[in-house]
């Protein structure tokens, strides 16, 4: 997973543990809202999912390890701050808050960003030696933006298929991630996640009040 | 921690007895090892298995029988047991396990000039083995214990829970390592080589860790485990008579083209600019480089973003395209720096260059795209 995805999504399901309103619900009716109600995606039902204070949505049907698809949405200078050099945080941290020079902007070519990620993931150690299988481009809510799929291999050797869609507004990166075994389960679950993908929808008189009920 | 635990407590039990080790002098004798060692190998195979199943390797046999040749001439009476691989990874990293098997990684490879060079590491790495330093090293439990738990994933290599592996990797004790030194030198001055490039490696180690300010666990892991490198080899070259070998570098420079390369591939794949920086902004090391590297050169100038670095950039790009005319990724960067100036004709001819060389491109939809887009704003 996607080193950004997966450290909110953990610091998600350790919120989950002790806080009842981060916990697995299983998931009912389809449409799932973001806490802010800024976006939403539709999950599968008789999965179960999360939703949590970070703007991070996930869901699995047999257990994280199996199965995990997630959306979660990054302001531009709060994603891939691991690239920053020290020279480039000193001058960071001197700069007020909406004045922070951020690795992503809302100029950025989809494949722009497609290379962040895939350098993302290669500097994680597990997954250093991931294969792009393919790097696509993707409308995803009439956003142009990108889908890639890559294979990479655990230290026990089994093997995992990775999907990361993504694509920059103004203000953030939204992100979309499935990971699953490659045997099995990844060919399984994936219509489900590229469902939470086209179901995706951002604020702006999209939401109608049965969307709103629906949610709840 | 069960697994540690159990690991350990062998370690421990043998850390007791003080049974003196002896080193291999021959091949046939690495056939008959103790218990003691015999664990320590069965644990290297398991560290060899794991790096094999998870594609880490770095799989191309001219390279590995190269290298191999070196280890071949540096250590004829034990070259049989000894197997240099290589590791796909930019890290600036080598290390040898227990039962022989010697790991470079690209990143550690691409930093070399000659053979000379390459040999000083392999000799090093081969006393670690011919010396039983994993023995010894294993004895003293609280160390590798701390080596394990410290390195964690951070090095890009499966091993959790491998403390031999760990060890390794982070190097042995001061007076090991010492050690390592002294006897890896004498071997290399006996095959031939020029002694006073055993320095150099070291020295530019440093450098590099020190412009980098680099803080991943690697080779001698620290800032001052180079420096004691460098003082013990400068000793030794200084005890040195006059005559010294050969540097090997025209048959080095051949057989590593593609594995330099590589290494700059992965370094950029992975952000590390400053890296590609450090080497190819010396003009005289990029001359030493295929042509490819100017395009990599362009790459690492363009992730830098300063206020000059897009005109760096694209100098390089368009020498690479002079260089190299049949390198494809040269002519999709300079697409996409023409498209985002506005200079449609001229992306659009780079992006057709581009798939008329890499027509199965990962990225092709975006090339066509982009063409696309070009077209429909009259732009080509």
């Amino acid at each position: 997973m996607n080193r950004v995805v997966l450290l909110l999504v953990c610091a998600m399901l350790v919120g989950a543990q002790t806080t009842d309103a981060m916990s697995w619900k299983l998931v009912d009716k389809p449409l799932a809202l973001s806490k802010d109600k800024k976006f939403s995606v539709e999950l599968p039902v008789g999965w179960v999912r999360a939703i949590d204070d970070k703007n991070v949505i996930s869901a699995t049907r047999d257990g994280m390890g199996i199965q995990l698809i997630s959306t979660v949405r990054t302001k531009h200078r709060d994603a891939f701050k691991q690239f920053e050099t020290k020279k480039q945080k000193k001058a960071n941290a001197k700069r007020l808050p909406n004045q922070k020079k951020a690795m992503v902007n809302a100029q950025m070519l989809p494949a722009e960003l497609a290379e962040l990620v895939i350098a993302d993931l290669k500097s994680g150690s597990e997954m250093s030696h991931v294969r792009v299988v393919s790097n696509l481009p993707l409308i995803i809510d009439g956003h142009q933006g990108f889908q890639l799929h890559f294979q990479y291999k655990n230290k026990k050797g089994l093997q995992f298929d990775h999907m990361i869609s993504g694509f920059v507004d103004e203000k953030n990166l939204y992100q979309f991630a499935y990971r699953a075994p490659s045997k099995i389960y990844f060919p399984r679950d994936l219509k489900a996640f590229d469902k939470m993908v086209a179901s995706f929808k951002l604020e702006g008189g999209k939401f109608n009040k049965k969307d709103l009920a629906l949610s709840k | 921690m069960r697994r540690y635990a159990l690991l350990l407590l062998p370690l421990l039990l043998f850390g007791c007895k003080s049974v003196p080790v002896k080193n291999f002098a021959a091949a046939q004798e690495t056939k008959k090892i103790s218990a003691e060692e015999n664990r320590l190998w069965v644990q290297s195979k398991d560290f060899d298995s794991q790096i094999r199943k998870s594609d880490i390797l770095y799989r191309d046999k001219a390279l590995n029988s190269y290298l191999n040749s070196v280890m071949h001439r540096v250590y004829p009476e034990l070259a049989d047991v000894i197997r240099v691989k290589v590791i796909r990874a930019p890290s600036l990293n080598a290390f040898a396990l227990p039962n022989g098997s010697i790991y470079l990684h690209i990143g550690m490879l691409a930093r070399m000039d000659n053979e000379a060079q390459l040999a000083t590491l392999l000799g090093h790495e081969a006393v670690h083995f011919i010396h039983k330093h994993g023995v010894k090293q294993s004895r003293n439990v609280k160390s590798s214990a701390a080596w394990a738990m410290g390195i964690g994933m951070a090095t890009g290599i499966p091993l959790l829970g491998n403390v031999v592996a760990a060890s390794s990797i982070t190097g042995f004790s001061r007076g090991l390592e010492r050690d390592a030194d002294r006897y890896g030198y004498e071997q290399i001055v006996r095959a031939g080589y020029d002694a006073r490039e055993s320095v150099k490696i070291f020295e530019k180690l440093m450098a590099e860790v020190k412009a980098l300010d680099i803080d991943e666990p690697y080779f001698f892991s620290t800032h001052p485990r180079l420096k004691e490198r460098v003082a013990s080899f400068k000793k030794l070259i200084a005890k040195a008579d006059q005559s010294f070998g050969k540097t090997g570098e025209e048959r080095f420079l051949k057989e590593t083209a593609e594995i330099r390369i590589a290494s700059l591939k992965e370094d950029i794949a992975r952000r590390r600019y400053r890296s590609v920086l450090l080497v190819l902004e010396d003009e005289s090391k990029l001359a030493k480089y295929p042509a490819a590297a100017h395009f990599y050169l362009g790459e690492a100038y363009r992730m830098r973003g300063g206020k000059k670095d897009a005109e760096l950039a694209e100098a390089a790009y368009r020498q690479a395209v002079k260089l190299e005319p049949s390198f494809a990724p040269s002519y999709r960067v300079l697409g996409l720096s023409c498209m985002k100036r506005k200079m449609g004709k001229e992306a659009a001819r780079n992006f057709r260059n581009y798939l008329k060389l890499a027509p199965e491109a990962a990225d092709k939809p975006y090339i066509l795209g982009y063409i696309k887009q070009i077209e429909s704003e009259g732009g080509a």
